[in-house]
């Protein structure tokens, strides 16, 4: 191959790419340590104030409150929604009659945006109209809550808006399951193994870095989880259903960049921490 | 040589896109001076009922000379965006009041406005016509004017249905503890919403009754309150909170203020507290927006219990960026002109109600007044003896009025937090803006 | 029994996947105190009286364009610079190109809204605040990653055989790739270009941030004014809802396979 000459075209075909990348990447995620040290306004030059943003971050009760939801969220995440999809992943892999139509149709929701999604859902568990309560009502006829605006049942209502909606780990999941070579299953089937023994112990172990990745997926979308909560509580009823990203977009509002970019570190260093945490539990090997 | 030209060709494609997608500017075609202003008195808002063909007329009026166009926003979304636009130096040419603080914070000190000294004292008719209180609250220590001062006093109060309740005597004249006997099964249009407009009100009301309640609203004008741990804000708070969950209607928790106004015009609420533009409303050309046999022509207007009104002349109106282009200057001061004058003032006056101290009205005005029963009822309730006061969004930081206080209401109806409670954390919420 | 069980689990996903929406549109055909009255009755009639006012009252087509516009744009663009850049990373070695792949598909570890600041003020300062334009640049740059990871994927299945013979008869380096490689590369421009444009359609964020005007609001945006704007006129509210997701699940129900092979592959949202 003639590499010289090819170079200068590959540096000019690779260079879009690398200044969209700098231009959307790099230089954001510098200038968002940088200046979430400093006092920043948008018109005057950042003044360096230390940790003080952060300070203020740790002892505001909104900050803390997103800590809490965001550790309860990410449990849930991690637990409950991905085993769900797990689930499901498992029992599309068996291929029942209509699985096909099940997959397709469980992608539905993931394909509309999330602020038509909370819309929905916010109409979906209006007291008055509701299809929820009035279903509820039905037994119950006493039956009224607000969910999205009464204490505890806001942070409920949030969570239901995506608990079951795991379709993207019940489709990396699923893949992983399908490139598992037929042969393993003979073997096992040979060696006298019944179907819950194949399930739990080939498939399940085989399937462990696709379920990591999921978990990875469900917590740090938790983490930058800002129309499903935007749309419906902003955040309340008091600060019940605070997150970083309210508090962020918060700050940009109120001009306050310095603190604007000290929370959305905070979102990336948390995110860091879930994707090393998951990847020891699972013992994840580099070669992902 | 192909290759340069595919290069060229790409280039092209994705700088033409960029070229061709931000030049929207807009082209003022045969002269005519055309302002773009964006704002929210659209669509449902109840001020849209008036602004909008008042900004028709003024369009007519100059057909030949001048324009302006209303891009629509949602309320809540107005003080921010406007701030965005700030940054940018994009202002639009006319401003309405916005996000105090920032205001008062950055607008002024950086003189980011157009002084309005000159257009009015120039005027002979505009300086008499603006009201003193409120022309000095607009005027900054250089004398330069920053915001069009109030020309008009519109004592804030109630409405209520009289199919549904029926006072024994003018709700003006009773305390709290007779107006809340006399409710009986009836409910109140509270909102949590947005920013508890409705709910806030009536808060503001409870506040006045309190011992000290009426200096402790009238000294925030200067200073915001940032504490709420005393007995006034306690004591009120305790009332709002009984009150709410006896009486609260039942779609208070998360309404904002279409839901409130819904549940009064379907008769799922007895009353609704609101200033007097609301009376649009209740004339027949809103039926569309009654249900439940509610009919505007039951409405009953009144102030609050303890003889008590919501107003504010110190207050922030209409503003114009600095550095403006000379025609778009010269459009918007034509439009600030041109609300003003006796016509639109009366017109204002007979569409959203209030007094406009300083103008001699004319006869046909009086004329028409006349038929106007809700808002003669409202501005007759109003007396020497009335007390006048700041509503309570007026005398606390922006970001309480606008999001705090509203996320906070639905824990005290629910009962999830107390009084104190609530107090407390309004009063830490506010101090760590500062 | 077991059987059973797990019917009725896919019965519950179906459920929760499609009757939200089912009720949205067929509220949307419903009077506003049939919706108040009873949430699960049919619309006594089928008119599009709703939808007309919607589209009359408010410049439904303006957005539903500018959202079409900006996340058409976007797409192509991106799948373009992404394309040249997946292509010689699939297809030459060169000083640096295990880092850049990697630095380019690390991006997806990058949560959006935390570069919504420094994005912010990258936008003002270019001068493309309420533009287009802006907004075009912020999608281009979201689609990186997926796009990266589908593309140079797409591009090692072609034979490398192609491109020696090509060079051989002495085809230029452009000439291999556009009549060459972009063809046969189809199936996964597709893929890419299908799952960016779905969510630069859906996407809310940054619109919310760096569009002020009517002029250039997007679909997703003028929903969530509606919550003020319908607040008491549900029917209206769902026909908007029911003409914001539609668009989104027929462009789904052409391209199923390969939205849902490239979301597994990338574990992307859609």
């Amino acid at each position: 191959m003639s590499k010289n000459r090819n170079l200068k075209w590959i540096y000019l075909f690779l260079a879009p790419s690398l200044i969209i990348f700098a231009m959307f990447y790099l230089v954001p995620i510098v200038t968002l340590f940088s200046t979430s040290l400093t006092k920043w306004d948008g018109f005057n030059a950042p003044a360096f104030i230390g940790l003080d943003n952060y300070i203020k971050l740790f002892t505001q009760d909104s900050f803390l409150i997103s800590l809490k939801n965001l550790v309860y969220w990410g449990i849930i995440a991690g637990t409950l929604h991905v085993g769900f999809a797990v689930v499901i992943a498992f029992l599309l892999h068996k291929k029942p009659f209509g699985w096909k139509f099940v997959r397709s149709v469980y992608m539905i929701p993931n394909i509309i945006s999330v602020a038509a999604w909370a819309m929905i859902y916010r109409f979906f568990f209006n007291n008055e109209f509701g299809v929820l309560n009035n279903l509820i009502r039905k037994i119950n006829p006493d039956f009224n809550v607000n969910w999205f605006f009464e204490s505890p049942f806001a942070f409920w209502a949030i969570t239901l808006t995506w608990l079951f909606y795991g379709v993207i780990v019940t489709l990396i999941v699923f893949n992983e399951l399908m490139s598992i070579s037929p042969d393993i299953h003979e073997a096992a089937k040979i060696d006298g193994a019944n179907e819950r023994q194949i399930t739990t112990k080939i498939n399940l172990p085989l399937c462990k870095n696709a379920i990591a990745t999921g978990i990875i997926l469900s917590i740090t979308s938790r983490i930058a989880m800002y129309e499903t909560i935007a749309l419906t509580t902003r955040g309340g009823p008091g600060d019940d259903t605070m997150n970083i990203p309210i508090i962020l977009v918060n700050a940009i509002n109120d001009m306050n960049y310095g603190y604007a970019n000290a929370s959305a570190v905070m979102m990336f260093l948390f995110g860091i921490m879930v994707l090393v945490i998951i990847n020891k539990l699972f013992g994840i090997n580099k070669e992902q | 040589m192909r290759k340069y030209f595919a290069l060229i060709a790409i280039t092209c494609l994705t700088g033409g896109v960029f070229v061709g997608c931000s030049g929207e500017e807009e082209t003022s075609s045969n002269g005519v001076k055309e302002i773009t202003i964006p704002h929210y008195k659209i669509g449902q808002n109840v001020g849209a009922k008036f602004f909008l063909p008042q900004v028709e007329r003024f369009n007519t009026l100059y057909a030949e000379k001048y324009k302006i166009n209303i891009e629509e926003l949602p309320q809540d979304g107005y003080n921010d965006k406007i701030k965005q636009l700030a940054q940018q130096n994009k202002l639009p040419a006319l401003v309405e009041a916005g996000d105090l603080d920032w205001i008062n914070s950055y607008i002024i000190p950086n003189k980011k406005y157009y002084d309005l000294s000159e257009f009015i004292s120039s005027n002979e008719y505009l300086s008499d016509v603006v009201i003193k209180e409120s022309l000095q609250y607009n005027t900054q220590e250089d004398g330069s004017v920053s915001t069009f001062p109030r020309t008009s006093t519109r004592p804030i109060g109630l409405f209520y249905n009289s199919t549904l309740y029926t006072p024994d005597k003018p709700i003006k004249d009773m305390s709290i503890d007779e107006f809340v006997q006399s409710l009986e099964d009836n409910k109140l249009a509270f909102m949590t919403g947005e920013n508890a407009w409705t709910t806030m009100l009536f808060y503001t009301s409870l506040i006045a009754n309190e011992e000290g309640g009426i200096d402790l609203l009238n000294s925030g004008i200067k200073n915001r309150i940032t504490d709420f741990n005393n007995d006034v804000f306690i004591n009120a708070t305790t009332k709002l909170q009984e009150i709410a969950m006896r009486y609260g209607s039942s779609n208070m928790l998360g309404a904002v203020y279409a839901d409130a106004a819904n549940s009064f015009m379907s008769k799922n609420a007895a009353i609704i507290f609101n200033g007097s533009w609301m009376g649009g409303d209740f004339e027949q050309s809103s039926a569309d927006k009654w249900s439940n046999g509610f009919d505007g022509t039951q409405v009953v207007s009144d102030i609050y219990p303890g003889d008590v009104a919501v107003d504010n002349v110190q207050a922030i109106g209409w503003w114009i960026p600095e550095g403006l282009p000379e025609d778009e200057l010269e459009v918007a001061l034509a439009f600030l002109e041109f609300i003003n004058t006796p016509e639109e003032l009366e017109a204002y006056v007979l569409q959203e109600g209030g007094v406009i101290p300083n103008l001699e009205m004319s006869e046909e005005f009086k004329e028409k007044q006349k038929e106007l029963v809700l808002l003669n009822q409202l501005n007759s309730s109003v007396d020497s003896e009335t007390n006048i006061v700041p509503a309570f969004e007026h005398v606390v930081h922006n970001s309480i009025a606008q999001e705090e206080f509203g996320k906070l209401l639905p824990k005290l109806f629910d009962g999830s937090i107390t009084p104190e409670e609530f107090c407390a954390t309004l009063t830490e919420k506010a101090q760590s803006i500062e | 029994m077991k059987k059973i069980g797990m019917y009725a689990m896919l019965l519950f996903v179906v459920i929760i996947s499609v009757f939200p929406i089912i009720w949205v549109i067929i509220s949307s055909f419903k009077t506003n105190a049939e919706i108040l009255s009873n949430p699960f009755s049919l619309p006594t009639s089928i008119n599009f009286d709703a939808y007309i006012e919607v589209f009359e009252q408010y410049d439904m087509m303006l957005y539903t364009w500018n959202s079409f516009i900006i996340s058409t744009i976007a797409s192509l663009i991106a799948l373009l610079c992404f394309a040249m850049g997946a292509y010689v990373i699939a297809k030459y070695n060169f000083k640096g190109k295990n880092l850049f792949y990697a630095l380019f598909t690390l991006t997806l570890l990058v949560p959006g809204h935390t570069k919504a600041q420094p994005i912010f003020s990258l936008i003002m300062n270019l001068d493309l605040y309420d533009k287009k334009a802006g907004l075009i640049l912020v999608y281009i740059s979201a689609g990186m990653a997926i796009s990266m990871f589908i593309l140079r994927n797409t591009f090692l299945t072609i034979p490398k055989e192609l491109n020696e013979a090509a060079e051989i008869d002495g085809a230029s380096f452009l000439r291999i790739f556009f009549t060459i490689n972009l063809p046969l590369a189809k199936p996964g421009l597709a893929t890419a270009g299908i799952l960016m444009f779905l969510n630069n359609w859906n996407e809310y964020f940054y619109a919310m941030l760096l569009t002020s005007s009517n002029s250039n609001r997007t679909l997703p945006l003028a929903l969530s004014f509606f919550n003020e704007a319908f607040s008491y006129d549900y029917t209206k509210m769902f026909a908007a809802l029911t003409i914001a997701i539609v668009p989104g699940i027929i462009i789904y129900s052409f391209a199923q396979e390969q939205v849902q092979q490239s979301v597994a592959a990338t574990g992307i949202k859609g």
